[in-house]
């Protein structure tokens, strides 16, 4: 025992041992240390302080290209220099060389000033400017400033299509919209990397055979085509104008192969100064904001109710002379109505017609015909802060909201997932993802094209598609909405006007509403569908005369820009006969 | 009076602080070179720091948890395992070469340094061996002859990779054992002379090494050519002076220094710091010791205290070379800096050993 207790004491002894040791390895460290860092200092820093970083970030490969439809330019990028200083050196060249920074690039001289403090190695002068400026500066051969290549974002058209494409920041990072969904294909990666980024955007199926990825960044081209979006924003921008509206956005899409071939939104902004707008300005509304539909959803209530053979077309309800009470609410209707048949009751947009065929739809089966429209969920589509709108789960659905959601309340919807599902009825049933990006290219030019995925899901039976067809078709003949009506042209529409509700009241407001107007043609073979909504217009309210004539005008330049043929003249003339006829007082 | 059963508070704290310096000095002095060199992302070696160190967080924790006895009973498989692994390095479909040296494994897009773990299996293998036969320290047989097996053959491998710098870690600490262990002058000069010859055999075979310790003696003959890393080291540690360049504004980061992530962040620390920041390094590092010694001394079973030792002598050795190299009073080796260069299979290893160090003074 005793013996033990010896040796512990002496395994204590050496480990204190060690640790004196390890301590005056310490001290020696310090000692050297004090002597490297605190009595060389002067030696060494004179050494260091006089070079350059020997790795330079200047040479920022391209950004991708992204071009419309038909291969024009919608961003490019573009060499711009940058010019930065460092201080240590400049101070010796004194004020002279900061006063002819300040006069050539347009600085304030004491705020370059106090930028260029001497204790910073490395301060960027400006950034991004003229190549021929920092050409001009480069000559003056200034002590301590210099001079890289930078590649600047360039949106040849401005505005256009603003939201849609989003900007890149200082640093070429995609912030908004394509420019961000597709940032990693539009940077530069190497080649194994680059299959991975593919990946991550389609699913292998989207590739016919076996492909391989190619280096550089990739072009990208959309579906957006730049004439259509420029008629559309110019129609859209004059209507919100002319109506004193708070915002508007417009959706134009190609039916059958689900591209979209025009997204508008106003108030717009400059994609060269996005900086300079506040960030409402650059919300995608299209995409990112929801809305209660209005009497545009009784499209979808039609469909699900001839779907489901709940009732015909020629099958009547009757409207209640302009009241109905229902879950201790009375639901009202603009015009008084008796008996309407279901064609009827989306022709004149009774509300309370609409109501009673939701209700004798039922609710189970009204939910999940919306949610095959999509409704409640993400379309899909390429594009970032896509809002998937909200449905009640059927289990707390009332007769009440039953009703209501007959003519688009209680509901929340994207302006997108409406045109999609309109679409979707234009398309013989078939529900399908709606596509932005229509190919990638590589500096050499070789085009990846993007497979048509294909439609997804049938919602609806050919005959209900024709039978609906044939009643918005009468909505503009002669109901509600006349004023979309195209000389010559087979159209299919819906007008919606939607009530906001009052921030203050928290109540459905009297003065507030959501003018729309979603539309397709010619609707015996359907290419076009068109969304037009117009959010507090002031000067009219009703989608009638605010949503629908804008339908009318971007439709038309779409109609002249792609030559779709009128229907023959003979059905021309009846059905101009037929609308003269019913629309006679 | 019962002792409060609890973990040494200030040991963690030192090494949380050194864990959170070590993420933010690898990100100063890596972004750039990642940038350009590697054609990455600028975050790239700051996200794979921060994943493993999330992953060391982890290990230590649970290192913490697990009562040290059940490394002892896991000390012979650890072992086992360790030299196999270290012996897989050799094989060219497992081993990954970088700079001229094949010290990574790779485990499905993981890289795995053998040599780190196989620190630690010896340090749990000497600290069994001598709880067990502590009493027949002067029997020079009983004692030293497994030890020359057990050690030899690692030191082997890791030189063969060759890896001298962890070899002689190694050898540091098992002598720091078996001198704390009471071994007589006459056999610690025996050990000493035999590693020396051992040693001086290696330098001499191998030309860059002779070479290191001609440029070590005097990096200024040839500043631009073999002398040039420990030039840089010091310019960079030069430019400091008191209180550093600023975090983020040292200049030798930017491609002058080599390895300025790894091997020399002590220089980076100096430059952009100062003195005043390699000097808190240093004082966390001796800080660990001290507490590490503390929790040795202190822990009243055999392998506790072996454990607790070769453990601090690990973390302790690791340090003063790494920055015994940077500050030019050693040749160059390619050390990892504990808890602050980059690199996942230090970090993860460290972690659970400082895990272990825990646990044990959780008992003392």
């Amino acid at each position: 025992m005793k013996k033990k207790s010896k040796r512990s004491s002496n395994i204590n002894r050496r480990i204190v041992i060690l640790q004196v040791l390890f301590f005056i390895m310490m001290a020696f460290i310090t000692v050297r240390l004090y002597h490297l860092q605190i009595l060389q200092h002067d030696f060494y820093s004179e050494k260091v302080l006089s070079r350059l970083p020997s790795l330079s970030t200047s040479a920022k490969p391209r950004r991708g290209t992204i071009y419309d439809c038909q291969g024009r330019e919608l961003a490019v990028s573009v060499n711009v220099g940058s010019i930065y200083g460092i201080p240590r050196q400049i101070r010796q060249g004194g004020n002279f060389i900061i006063q002819q920074l300040c006069k050539i690039l347009h600085l304030n001289t004491r705020r370059l000033e106090k930028k260029l403090d001497p204790k910073q190695n490395f301060v960027w002068i400006k950034r991004k400017v003229d190549p021929d400026v920092a050409n001009r500066l480069k000559r003056l051969q200034f002590e301590g400033v210099g001079f890289c290549e930078e590649s600047k974002r360039y949106f040849p058209s401005a505005g256009l299509a603003a939201q849609l494409l989003g900007f890149a920041g200082m640093d070429n990072h995609g912030l908004e919209g394509t420019e961000l969904f597709f940032d990693e294909l539009l940077r530069v990666n190497d080649k194994e990397k680059k299959g991975a980024d593919l990946a991550k955007f389609f699913s292998s199926e989207d590739f016919d055979q076996e492909f391989i990825p190619f280096a550089g960044p990739y072009d990208l081209q959309l579906t957006i085509n730049k004439v259509i979006q420029y008629q559309t924003e110019k129609e859209l921008a004059d209507c919100c104008t002319t109506m004193e509206a708070k915002a508007g956005l417009a959706i134009v899409m190609e039916i059958q192969s689900g591209e979209i071939l025009a997204m508008a939104n106003w108030p717009t902004y400059n994609l060269n100064n996005f900086s300079q707008y506040p960030a409402r300005f650059r919300r995608n509304r299209c995409i990112t904001d929801t809305f209660e539909p209005g009497s545009i959803f009784k499209i979808f209530l039609a469909a699900s109710a001839l779907e489901e053979k709940v009732l015909g077309p020629s099958d009547i309800v009757h409207c209640g002379n302009g009241t109905f009470r229902i879950g201790g609410r009375i639901i009202h209707d603009t015009h008084k109505h008796g008996w309407l048949s279901v064609s009827n009751v989306i022709k004149e947009s009774s509300n309370i017609g609409s109501a009673k065929i939701g209700l004798l739809l039922g609710e189970e089966k009204f939910h999940t015909s919306l949610k095959n429209f999509g409704f409640g969920s993400k379309t899909g589509i390429q594009l970032p802060g896509e809002a998937r709108g909200n449905i009640k789960p059927v289990n707390r659905w009332t007769d009440l909201t039953t009703a209501n959601i007959s003519f688009g309340q209680g509901i929340l919807v994207t302006p997108l997932q409406i045109i999609n599902a309109v679409c979707c009825l234009a398309n013989q049933g078939w529900w399908r993802k709606p596509r932005i990006l229509k190919a990638l290219r590589n500096e050499e030019g070789e085009i990846l094209e993007l497979p048509d995925s294909g439609p997804v899901r049938r919602v609806l039976s050919k005959a209900t598609c024709e039978s609906v067809t044939k009643m918005l078709e009468m909505v503009v003949q002669s109901g509600t909405g006349t004023s979309a009506y195209l000389p010559g042209y087979r159209v299919a529409g819906k007008t919606g006007t939607a009530q906001k509700i009052d921030p203050e009241s928290k109540r459905y407001s009297s003065k507030l509403f959501y003018s729309s107007f979603v539309g397709y043609f010619p609707a015996n073979t359907p290419q076009i569908a068109i969304l037009v909504s117009i959010d507090e217009p002031r000067k009219e309210h009703l989608g009638a005369l605010v949503a629908a004539p804008v339908f009318r005008k971007i439709a038309q330049s779409i109609i002249r820009y792609q030559n779709i043929a009128p229907v023959e003249k003979k059905r021309y003339l009846k059905n101009q006969r037929w609308r003269l006829a019913s629309t006679a007082p | 009076m019962p002792k409060q059963q609890t973990y040494d508070h200030l040991l963690f704290i030192v090494v949380l602080v050194l864990m959170g310096l070590g993420l933010v000095m690898v990100y100063s002095s890596s972004a750039l070179v990642a940038e350009t060199r590697y054609q990455v992302s600028s975050y790239y070696f700051l996200k794979k720091q921060a994943f493993c160190m999330g992953l060391a967080m982890l290990v230590l924790l649970g290192a913490m948890i697990v009562p040290y006895t059940f490394w002892r009973k896991m000390c012979y498989v650890l072992l086992l395992f360790s030299i196999i692994l270290l012996a897989l390095v050799f094989f060219p479909a497992l081993g990954k070469r970088a700079g001229g040296a094949c010290r990574w494994l790779n485990l499905s897009g993981f890289s795995f340094q053998p040599a780190e773990f196989a620190k630690l299996a010896l340090i749990l293998y000497l600290a069994h061996f001598l709880a067990k036969k502590v009493d027949d320290i002067e029997d020079m047989k009983a004692i030293f002859l497994p030890l020359f097996i057990v050690l030899g053959v690692s030191f082997l491998l890791i030189v063969k990779q060759p890896d001298l710098g962890t070899g002689v870690v190694i050898v540091l600490i098992a002598f720091s054992l078996v001198f704390a262990a009471g071994a007589k002058k006459r056999q610690l000069f025996g050990i000493a002379g035999l590693f020396s010859l051992c040693l001086g055999g290696l330098i001499w075979l191998v030309r860059y090494r002779l070479q290191r310790i001609l440029v070590f003696m005097n990096p200024w003959k040839d500043p631009a050519g073999k002398g040039y890393q420990m030039v840089q080291s010091f310019c960079a540690l030069g430019a400091g002076g008191w209180f550093g360049q600023g975090l983020g504004q040292g200049i030798q980061k930017c491609g002058y220094l080599p390895e300025a992530h790894t091997d020399f962040i002590f220089s980076v620390i100096g430059e952009e710091l100062g003195f005043i920041g390699t000097f808190a390094v240093l004082v966390l590092f001796g800080i660990f010791i001290w507490r590490g010694f503390l929790i040795a001394r202190r822990a009243k079973d055999p392998f506790a205290r072996w454990l607790a030792l070769g453990i601090t002598c690990l973390i302790g050795c690791q340090a003063f070379i790494n920055i015994g190299v940077a500050i030019g009073i050693l040749p160059t080796k390619g050390l990892a800096l504990p808890f602050i260069s980059f690199g996942g299979s230090s970090l993860i290893v460290n972690a659970l050993a400082v895990g272990m160090l825990l646990n044990i003074s959780i008992t003392v």
